[in-house]
C-alpha cells in the first residue's frame, strides 16, 4: 500500500537570539497510510508540534525555516513546493488540523454557525443556504445535539468538550483525507476526553480518515494508535506497531518513558526515572542525542549517532543496542 | 503511621456568587458542599475529581487561603477558622501549599535563593547568612544544585521551578502540605522525578499530604486513601488499594474506566459516560450524578433523594443508594 502522506527528511529550524539556531525537527521521515492512526509521542521540546505545523507549512518564516531539501508528499505531490494558493486549498481541505485549546482557535465574536459555514463556503460550497445545511449535518456528525440552537451560540457558551467537537466539525468541512490532531484532549477532563477519542475513531472508520495524533500521553497512544513513533530531540527515536512498541520497546528512551508514568492499573513501589532533562534544540548532544541520560551508553554512543536500525522494517529504533544487544545493561 | 488526626475537616462549605444574566439575580455556586474528611499524621489523602468538582477550593479552604462559609477545620486540634491574623500566621508555618504552576507563585524579580529565604524571614526562622545557608541546604534537599541560588525563575526549567516551590514550602518546616496538581504541568520524565521527591520528603520528614489531582494514576502512586469528588461533594472515600480494585461508586468506576492505560490490549471501556458534568450553579436534584450514571439499578429514588455518604464496607464510604450492587463499568476494576 502506498502512503497517503510521506514525509522525507523534514528539517525545521528557528533563528534564535544571539545567532543561535534551534533545529527543532531534524531530518524526520515518516509515512501515514490511509485509514490508520499514527501516534507521534514526545515530551515538550521533542519537536512533535513543530513537525505537525511544518506539514501544513504553518511555521512563521522567519524566524522559522523549513529546509527545502525535505519533502512532504500528499498523494505524491510535494506540499513544500506549493504556492500560497495551493496551500490554502490543502489546509482544511485534504489536510485538516485540530489543536489542544479549541477555545483559542475559535473566534470569540463570531457565532459557531458563521464560523462553520464560512469554512464550508471556503471549501467549495458558495451557496449560503446549502452551506448552512452542511454545517448542521457536520454538527450532527460530531455528536452535537440540538445543532440548530448551537449554530446561533458563541464559543464561550460552549464547554471545552463541545468546543472541540465544533473544531472537529470545521476540520471535516473540507472533506479531509488526513486529520492532524495536536493534543486534542489534553485540556479536557478524563470522561470528556474519552468521548472525543471515541468520536475521532468513529469518524475515522466512517470516513476512512488517516489520523496523525500528536500527544505526550502514552496511555492515549495505546488506546487509539495503530502505530507509534516516539520523538526525542528533534528525531524519531523509535517507531513500531503499537503492541510491539509497548511490549518490546527497543530504545532506552521509550522504555524509560513507559516506566516513568504512574500506573492506574497496578501498584508501583517506585518510579524508575531518567536522570536529567531533555536537551535544548540549540544544543543537541553529539553522538546519540539520548546518551547523556542513557544507562546503557558506551563509547560508540558518545562518538556516533545511530540511524534508525531494526531487524525488520516495521520496528525501528535509533539505538546502537539494536546492533549490539549484548550491551544492554540488566 | 500513628492514628493521630492531624487535619479534621467537618462539614466544610464554600459558596461563590456569580453574576447572573443581565439585570438578573446573581447565581450561587456551592463549590464545596458540606465535606467531612480527616487526615492522619503521616498519611497522604488524595482528592481526585474533574474540573469544577471543588477539589482545589477544598484545599484552599483547609489552609484558609479561601475563607469557607460554613463548617470547621481543625489542625492538630486548633480551630483554624476561628484564628485571628496573628494566630493564623503562626499556624501557616505548620501548613503549606505547593501550587500547580510554580511560575505563578515565584516573584520573577527575586532570585531563587532569596525566594526560599523569604518565608524563613517572614516566620522569623532565620536571617541573613544563616537564612542563605539554609536556603542552599533546601535546594540540595530537593535535588537542585546550590549554584542555582543566584538564578531567576525564568532561567529554570518547569521541573526545577516546581522543586523550588517545594523547597520554599519546606523552608518553614511544616508538618502538612497541600499539593495542588503538583506535576500536571510537567513532562513525563520530569514529573516522575518530582513524584519520587515528594515520596522521599514524606518518608524523611514524616510529612502529611493532601494531594489534589485530576490524574488517578498519580494519586494511586502517592496516596494512602482517596476521596473522589463530584460537584462539590465526596462521592467515594476509601483506602487506595480498595478504590482502584473495586470502586463502590459508579462515578469512580466511570473515571477509572475512562483513564487511559498504557496497554494497547487493555479492553476498551464498555461504558462511556455521556454528557458533561452539570453546572454547580444548577445541580440536579437527588443524586448529583444521576443524569450521567451508568448504574444498572438507577431508579426514581436517585432522581429525588440525595444519597448520603455512608460506610458501605469497613473504611469504605460511598454516596450511592446502590453501592452494594455490582456496577459493571467495563474495565472499571484495575488489578
Amino acid at each position: 500500500m502506498k502512503p497517503l502522506l510521506a514525509v522525507r527528511d523534514l528539517t525545521t529550524e528557528f533563528a534564535m537570539p544571539g545567532g543561535l539556531v534551534a533545529r527543532a525537527v531534524d531530518g524526520v521521515s515518516l509515512d501515514l497510510y490511509p485509514g490508520e492512526t499514527l501516534a507521534l509521542v514526545g515530551e515538550s521540546g521533542s519537536g512533535k508540534t513543530t513537525l505537525a505545523l511544518s506539514l501544513l507549512r504553518l511555521i512563521p518564516e522567519p524566524p522559522g525555516r523549513i529546509d527545502p531539501a525535505g519533502r512532504v508528499e500528499l498523494d505524491g505531490a510535494d506540499i513544500l513546493r506549493w504556492d500560497a494558493k495551493a496551500l490554502r486549498r490543502v489546509r482544511g481541505g485534504d489536510l485538516a488540523m485540530i489543536f489542544q485549546e479549541p477555545g483559542s482557535s475559535l473566534n470569540p465574536v463570531m457565532t459557531v454557525g458563521s464560523q462553520i459555514t464560512e469554512t464550508v463556503r471556503a471549501h467549495g460550497q458558495p451557496d449560503r443556504r446549502a452551506a448552512r445545511r452542511r454545517a448542521l449535518e457536520l454538527l450532527a456528525d460530531v455528536g452535537i445535539s440540538d445543532p440548530d440552537r448551537r449554530l446561533g451560540q458563541y464559543p464561550h457558551q460552549l464547554s471545552g468538550g463541545m468546543q472541540q467537537r465544533v473544531m472537529i466539525a470545521m476540520a471535516l468541512a473540507g472533506n479531509p483525507k488526513v486529520l492532524i490532531a495536536d493534543e486534542p484532549t489534553t485540556a479536557l477532563d478524563v470522561t470528556i476526553q474519552l468521548q472525543i477519542l471515541d468520536l475521532l475513531s468513529d469518524l475515522q472508520r466512517r470516513l476512512g480518515l488517516a489520523v496523525l495524533l500528536i500527544t505526550h500521553d502514552l496511555g492515549l497512544a495505546a488506546r487509539v494508535a495503530d502505530r507509534v513513533a516516539v520523538m526525542y530531540a528533534g528525531r524519531i527515536a523509535e517507531s513500531a506497531p503499537a503492541a510491539r512498541l509497548f511490549d518490546h520497546p527497543q530504545h532506552p528512551y521509550t522504555e524509560a518513558l513507559l516506566h516513568a508514568v504512574p500506573r492506574i492499573d497496578r501498584d508501583v513501589a517506585r518510579l524508575p526515572v531518567v536522570p536529567g532533562q531533555p536537551p535544548l534544540a540549540t544544543q543537541w548532544p553529539t553522538g546519540c542525542r539520548f546518551h547523556p541520560r542513557c544507562r546503557h551508553a558506551w563509547e560508540r554512543c558518545r562518538g556516533a549517532e545511530p540511524s534508525l536500525l531494526g531487524t525488520d522494517q516495521e520496528h525501528l529504533a535509533r539505538c546502537w543496542l539494536v546492533d549490539e544487544p549484548a550491551r544492554r545493561a540488566p | 503511621m500513628t492514628t493521630e488526626r492531624l487535619v479534621e475537616i467537618d462539614a466544610l462549605t464554600k459558596r461563590f456568587s456569580l453574576p447572573g444574566p443581565l439585570l438578573g439575580r446573581r447565581r450561587a455556586i456551592v463549590a464545596v458542599d458540606a465535606v467531612t474528611l480527616t487526615i492522619a499524621r503521616g498519611e497522604t489523602l488524595g482528592v481526585v475529581g474533574e474540573s469544577g468538582s471543588g477539589k482545589t477550593t477544598l484545599g484552599h479552604c483547609v489552609l484558609r487561603l479561601t475563607q469557607p462559609d460554613a463548617g470547621r477545620v481543625r489542625f492538630a486540634g486548633v480551630e483554624i477558622l476561628a484564628l485571628r491574623a496573628e494566630g493564623l500566621r503562626r499556624m501557616r508555618r505548620r501548613m503549606q501549599i505547593v501550587f500547580q504552576d510554580a511560575t505563578l507563585s515565584l516573584n520573577p524579580r527575586l532570585g531563587i535563593g532569596a525566594a526560599i529565604q523569604e518565608p524563613l524571614e517572614v516566620h522569623g526562622r532565620a536571617r541573613g547568612s544563616s537564612a542563605r545557608a539554609r536556603a542552599e541546604e533546601l535546594l540540595a534537599e530537593v535535588g537542585l544544585d546550590r549554584t542555582l541560588s543566584d538564578h531567576y525563575p525564568h532561567q529554570l526549567s518547569g521541573g526545577q521551578r516546581q522543586r523550588v516551590g517545594i523547597a520554599r514550602a519546606l523552608s518553614v518546616e511544616p508538618e502538612f502540605l497541600v499539593l495542588d496538581e503538583p506535576i500536571s504541568n510537567l513532562d513525563v520524565s520530569v514529573g516522575a522525578q518530582v513524584l519520587n521527591l515528594l515520596a522521599d520528603l514524606q518518608a524523611r520528614r514524616g510529612l502529611t499530604y493532601l494531594l489534589i489531582a485530576h490524574d488517578l494514576a498519580v494519586v494511586r502512586y502517592l496516596a494512602d486513601r482517596v476521596a473522589v469528588m463530584y460537584l462539590g461533594r465526596v462521592a467515594e472515600l476509601a483506602p487506595a488499594a480498595a478504590i482502584y480494585q473495586q470502586p463502590l461508586h459508579p462515578y469512580t468506576a466511570s473515571l477509572l474506566a475512562a483513564a487511559p492505560v498504557q496497554d494497547p490490549r487493555a479492553a476498551r471501556p464498555r461504558i462511556v459516560l455521556s454528557g458533561e458534568p452539570p453546572s454547580a450553579a444548577n445541580p440536579p436534584p437527588g443524586c448529583p450524578f444521576h443524569p450521567r450514571c451508568p448504574h444498572p439499578k438507577k431508579s426514581e429514588r436517585c432522581r429525588s433523594e440525595r444519597p448520603p455518604l455512608r460506610e458501605v464496607l469497613s473504611g469504605r464510604w460511598a454516596a450511592c443508594h446502590y453501592a452494594e450492587e455490582p456496577i459493571d463499568a467495563g474495565r472499571a476494576s484495575h488489578r
